[in-house]
């Protein structure tokens, strides 16, 4: 990787410091470094909280967070995203990568001539199109990909020069083209495995890779207790600095930072709790990074049913909600730079294509300020009354208890619903909260056995992320439709012009909010602690975590 | 005796059979296996899950996945796991080991402190042996195993901390790499201490105070009062008269306490990271892996059957009654 890609990712860092929240506990200790600041040398271990089930990323059992985290430092990816969100090109891999044509939308790589798999094999079109080929159904029905998405809409893929020069043509524009091939499979090792579906759902699923495109490369792996890499000899980029990187499996937090504390380990990267940010606190020499992810925490409300089909009672919860109150209640308490988030479609300080795509949507729509008054306003206004301290219905009946689904083992969402209930006995309106466990939760969410719930989404996708909850038959939808909001979907899906996406993706962002079905809270924290020794280890927002620079990690000089 | 263990082992598969089948049906029910994956963002094609769906059998009707499952078990196949790539009884027989390292180190620890605090504790009945032993036993037995294996691991880094040097470990049965020599031999013993402590000390409250109660009541057994009278040595009636026959009782708890331990270690193994037989239960089950539940109860209920079995030939060995009896 490039000097510039070093320095964008120190200002980037510095602009998440103030944008997206990246708390400084010990302001000289996480003052960030760039990367000429780290020695040759030395190892690193860090914790995950689960083993490698599934060595496939691209796989529906091994496409989850902890695996995508682990596996990202022997796979070569075409963008990266900075701290500060922003998505930027992989120069170590990619000459360039762009749209060259609109209609039809065509996408051509430029793959570097030095860019090679750890056994000398080139990395060319033929592993794109291996990659493309097992995540299209209609190439291969047997194929357990996690995400087919685009890769369907994939017509032809032609290479040239030499293999390095790939042109994809996709049979309708696909705006969020960067977030395919985010791991590029080596054509030729699925080859020695067999056809795409037995290379695809065995080959690499089963075996612990040889083979790597990135820094590292595994070593050694013991199932269920450690994965050791070291560096990759024939690695193209940016040299990496640490010889060894282990990842330990600890499961809970507590115990992860209770090994750091014992220098068993070097680096925790968890979600953050108030205990937590409390323990780590109090280790001396420790540097700790709080930052925010592009994962965000929000309410959602049905919009169908006896009593939430009326949209009326929908909007004067969303106004009576004091959603920022919600936040400095909860997460505020450990990450008070946490800002609390105004759009739905976007995460504070987010930048597409260099645009500043976050506006303050709820604002504008006087949403989520705790306004009461106003709530009550929009009830009268709709034939609602409060009577003794309880609202009734237009027709003169109380209005039934509303159920907030939450999940019991999840702190935070627990102290969310009590809050909202909190927040909506001022309007008359009884919350009777319903925490469910795993096997419960999840079944009740699919059919709608709610009235109010918390959840979090990836806005990873774009407008994608946004349409499995409110596009119409949509997989979460829950019932929501609007031809209004469809018809933004479609065209922010196929917008491939980054100011008008951000403006489509906006004015779906009002919309949405303007129907009450998503009330957005805050980005979902995230924390790293290591010592101070180390330099380079950053909060990356995005679902690919904190190991998309490993190749920067090293002991500070 | 042979016709006894006969006897114990027909019912013993009688009860695995049922027990079996309730847990199967209970799992069953309890929760959808493939939760996770139909929750996923953005969402899984159906093809896939229709595929595991397939895989895992969940669409045959309870009975034929119970009647599938007994029938593999019968060859030594535990059946498909939720995890694709898990083969369930290869990770069961790597998980035993780790537990039995363990919890056998554990046993005879606790074991060998019981006899002789208990004993101890009873031969100075209300003299200061017995008042700091007992009180100390309660406590113990008032502790839940989980806090105490979180103070310990505090008062094992304090100690390093101390010392300046790593003699606990909070994390593993052994570092990652191991080191070689008589550095691998410290390394695996500061992985172990802290465990089997915690283990120990669990048991050896309860086993201690059997052992005081055994020793007590023998101490007022007629056949000592007469061997005093008889004029041996203290020694003598202490070790003929008192100890052995008060082992008798201790012997068969701890036989019939062996699967409390095994089951015991789940939290010692959770707190301290041994990826033994507890975590494989935790993890089955917050996966709804019912194959790998099954699997584990499968294991666990026979232990139980071994060690009831044990509790019986060991009884016979210790009290020569029994043996005539059964002769």
């Amino acid at each position: 990787m490039k000097a510039s890609r070093r320095l964008a990712v120190a200002v980037a860092l510095a602009a998440l410091a103030g944008t997206a929240g990246c708390t400084k506990i010990d302001d000289s200790a996480n003052t960030p470094t760039s990367s000429s600041e780290v020695a040759d040398g030395g190892t690193l271990t860090l914790a995950a909280s689960s083993p490698i089930t599934d060595w496939n990323p691209l796989s529906a059992a091994g496409d989850t967070t902890g695996q995508r985290q682990q596996q990202w430092p022997f796979y070569p990816h075409p963008f990266l995203t900075n701290p500060d969100t922003s998505v930027v090109l992989n120069t170590a891999l990619l000459e360039s990568a762009k749209v060259v044509s609109a209609s039809p939308m065509k996408v051509e790589y430029k793959i570097h001539q030095k860019a090679v798999w750890s056994d000398g094999t080139p990395i060319t079109g033929k592993d794109f199109e291996y990659t493309q080929a097992v995540q299209d159904p209609k190439k291969c029905a047997g194929c357990k990909a996690a995400f087919t998405e685009g890769y369907s809409l994939i017509t032809s893929l032609e290479t040239a020069n030499d293999g390095k020069t790939v042109t994809m043509t996709y049979s309708k524009p696909f705006s969020a083209w960067q977030a395919l091939f985010n791991y590029i499979l080596p054509a030729h090792v699925a080859a020695s495995y067999g056809d795409l579906a037995t290379s695809f759902n065995e080959g690499f699923s089963k075996n612990v890779p040889k083979f790597s495109g990135g820094p590292y490369v595994i070593k050694d792996y013991q199932d269920g207790v450690s994965m050791t890499m070291v560096k990759n000899p024939k690695w193209y980029g940016e040299p990496a600095h640490l010889d060894t990187i282990t990842t330990r499996y600890i499961s809970g937090q507590g115990a992860q930072i209770t090994a750091l504390q014992n220098g068993e380990i070097d680096l925790v990267y968890q979600n953050p709790t108030l205990d937590t940010v409390n323990q780590v606190k109090a280790m001396n020499g420790m540097t700790v990074l709080l930052g925010s992810t592009i994962t965000y925490y929000h309410l959602g409300m049905k919009t169908t049913g006896d009593v939430m089909s009326d949209a009326a009672l929908r909007k004067a919860i969303a106004t009576a909600l004091n959603l920022d109150d919600m936040r400095k209640r909860t997460v505020g308490q450990y990450a008070p730079d946490l800002v609390t988030m105004k759009s739905s479609a976007y995460v504070p300080g987010q930048k597409v294509g260099g645009i500043d795509a976050y506006r303050d949507n709820t604002d504008e729509l006087n949403i989520g300020k705790g306004d009461n008054k106003a709530a009550l306003g929009i009830l009268q206004q709709a034939g609602y009354r409060v009577t003794d301290g309880k609202l009734t219905l237009p027709d003169g009946k109380p209005l039934r208890d509303l159920k907030m689904l939450t999940l019991s083992t999840d702190v935070l969402r627990m102290e969310l619903a009590q809050i909202v209930q909190a927040q909506l006995k001022q309007l008359g309106i009884t919350v009777v909260i319903d925490p469910a466990d795993g096997s419960r939760y999840s079944p009740a969410l699919r059919s709608g056995s709610f009235d109010i719930m918390a959840t979090g989404t990836a806005l990873d996708l774009g407008a994608l992320s946004l349409q499995q909850w409110y596009g119409t038959n949509a997989a979460r939808s829950f019932g929501y439709s609007s031809p209004e909001a469809d018809q933004l979907f479609a065209e922010a899906a196929t917008e491939l012009e980054p100011a008008k996406q951000v403006e489509l993706m906006n004015r779906l962002d009002r919309v949405l909010l303007a129907d009450s079905v998503v009330l957005p809270l805050f980005a979902s924290p995230q924390m790293a602690v290591y010592p101070d020794k180390f330099a380079n280890i950053f909060i990356n927002p995005s679902k690919y975590g904190t190991t998309m620079n490993v190749e920067q990690w090293g002991l500070r000089k | 005796m042979l016709r006894l263990i006969l006897r114990r082992l027909a019912s013993a598969v009688l009860v695995l059979l049922l027990a079996s089948i309730v847990i199967f049906t209970v799992i069953s029910v309890s929760g959808d296996p493939l939760a996770e994956l139909r929750d996923r963002q953005p969402p899984v094609p159906e093809s896939v899950i229709a595929a595991e769906e397939a895989r895992l059998g969940l669409n045959d009707p309870l009975p034929v996945r119970y009647l599938t499952w007994l029938s593999g078990v019968v060859t030594g196949n535990f059946g498909p796991s939720t995890i694709a790539n898990r083969d369930i009884g290869a990770e069961l027989g790597t998980r035993v080991g780790v537990t039995l390292r363990l919890v056998l180190l554990a046993i005879v620890l606790a074991l060998v402190l019981s006899l002789i605090a208990g004993t101890v504790s009873a031969l100075h009945q209300r003299r200061w042996p017995d008042l700091l032993m007992t009180p100390a036993a309660f406590v113990l037995l008032a502790l839940p195993s989980f806090w105490l294996a979180v103070l310990l691991k505090q008062w094992g880094i304090g100690l390093n901390n101390l010392t300046g040097y790593q003699l606990f470990y909070t994390v593993g049965e052994a570092s990652v790499p191991r080191p070689e020599g008589f550095a691998l031999v410290a390394d695996i013993g500061g992985h172990l201490v802290l465990p089997t402590i915690v283990l120990a000390l669990v048991h050896f409250a309860t086993w201690s105070r059997y052992q005081r109660t055994a020793v007590a009541e023998a101490l007022a057994a007629d056949h000592v009062r007469f061997a005093v009278l008889k004029g041996l040595t203290r020694r003598r009636i202490i070790r003929s008269y008192v100890v052995r026959p008060a082992l008798i009782p201790i012997v068969t708890i701890v036989a019939l306490d062996l699967p409390v331990v095994f089951s015991g270690a789940v939290i010692t193994e959770t707190v301290f990271q041994w990826r033994g037989m507890g975590g494989f239960l935790l993890e089955s089950i917050a996966l709804r892996d019912t194959n790998a539940v099954l699997a584990w109860l499968l294991v666990a209920a026979t232990a139980v059957v071994v060690f009831n079995l044990l509790a019986d030939i060991l009884y016979g060995l210790v009290d020569p009654r029994v043996r005539y009896a059964k002769s």
